[in-house]
């Protein structure tokens, strides 16, 4: 008795930790390759850098999300992607994997927008659909 | 290479003697000193003329202000400036718009940051206080070379995100224009305890 009630212990300790630890994988990432300009808690820099709190711009735009991550936002005219701000660029980031990007949607969808899980297959999709264009 | 070591030498020593001074009334005065005889003189920031966002001639020797905030950005920074621009608010925000502070943030980039894209950048960061000054050179190379005299460097590089390779001190001198204390610009904490240091120097008489 004693025995099973600390193996369901153990059981849900660890299944919490998985469940945390990717969150803390996005938390980690977002404060490297995010927060300085979006800020430690996604609140922006006035209007220069955009808070990343509108949730329902998020969930209209979820699909392409990942892409402009990797391919950054940029007012030039040959960019893939121009944002709809138009007064300083987003850099585009190849060092982050498909498992990053969904990891800090995920940690950014858990502490602000509440959607849906970003899975890493919507993640990939993404980024085939940027590379295409 | 050896600029570099020597600057850090230099940057550590300081921060050891700020450290030993950190309970005393008064700030320490900071860099290089010399003897003349009767006097201990004390190396100053230099003169100078630049623009500011609203296209008014800014000379630092003309501000009144008891302490005066310095920091180098440029406005496409992607990595320190906005973080030290953050603290900037901080500050400005921790002291309010009436404290005796003038505020110069210097823009590294000659290019692309001209009076109307630094007038846009001070608007929408959302800068309100009109003794934020953010500075731009009247030439290429002005900005840069007062950096050594704010102890701090900026080279332009390639391979550094942005294409400027610069420290991101935020300094803090008085209307003499001796450097007083100063904070790395990225780190709160630092940032607080520089705070602090300010209110210090506002008290003083
Ligand atoms: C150099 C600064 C910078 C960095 C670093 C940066 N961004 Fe951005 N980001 C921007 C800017 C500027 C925009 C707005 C572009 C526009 O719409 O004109 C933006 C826009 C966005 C948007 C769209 C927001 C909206 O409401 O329109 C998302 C989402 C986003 N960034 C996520 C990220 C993530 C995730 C990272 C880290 C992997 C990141 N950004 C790193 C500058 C940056």
């Amino acid at each position: 008795m004693k025995i099973s009630h600390f193996l369901i212990f153990f059981f849900v300790l660890s299944a919490c930790n998985m469940s945390t630890s990717s969150f803390k994988e996005g938390a980690f990432m977002f404060d490297t390759h995010c927060a300085s300009c979006h800020g430690h808690e996604a609140e922006g820099l006035g209007q220069w850098y955009p808070p990343l709190k509108d949730t329902a711009y998020i969930r209209l735009h979820r699909r392409e999300i990942p892409s402009w991550i990797r391919y950054g936002i940029n007012r030039d005219k040959g960019s893939r992607f121009k944002g709809r701000f138009h007064q300083t660029d987003m850099p585009e980031n190849h060092i982050l994997q498909p498992a990053d990007i969904s990891n800090i949607l995920n940690y950014l969808n858990e502490k602000f927008w509440n959607l849906s899980h970003f899975d890493i297959n919507e993640v990939e999709e993404s980024l085939n659909w940027g590379r295409s264009l | 290479m050896k600029r570099i070591c020597s600057n850090f030498l230099f940057s550590t020593l300081l921060l050891i003697t700020l450290n030993a001074c950190r309970h005393n009334e008064k700030l320490p005065i900071l860099g290089q000193r010399s003897w003349n005889g009767t006097d201990t003189l004390y190396s100053q920031i230099p003169d100078f003329t630049m623009t500011d966002q609203d296209n008014q001639k800014i000379q630092l020797t003309l501000l009144k202000g008891k302490a005066n905030v310095a920091c180098f950005f440029f406005t496409s920074c992607p990595t320190i400036c906005p973080k030290v621009m953050r603290n900037i608010m901080r500050i400005n925000q921790h002291f309010n718009s009436a404290a005796d502070i003038d505020y110069l943030c210097f823009s590294l980039d000659f290019k692309r940051d001209s009076i109307s894209r630094l007038n846009e950048y001070y608007n929408k960061v959302g800068f309100t206080n009109p003794r934020i000054h953010l500075m731009r050179g009247n030439d290429p190379d002005q900005i840069k070379n007062l950096a050594s005299y704010y102890m701090s460097t900026a080279v332009e590089d390639d391979s550094a995100p942005g294409g400027i390779n610069h420290s991101g001190w935020i300094l803090l001198s008085d209307h003499q224009r001796h450097l007083r204390s100063y904070a790395l610009g990225t780190d709160e904490k630092d940032v607080d305890r520089l705070i602090i240091d300010i209110e210090k120097l506002l008290n003083e008489n």
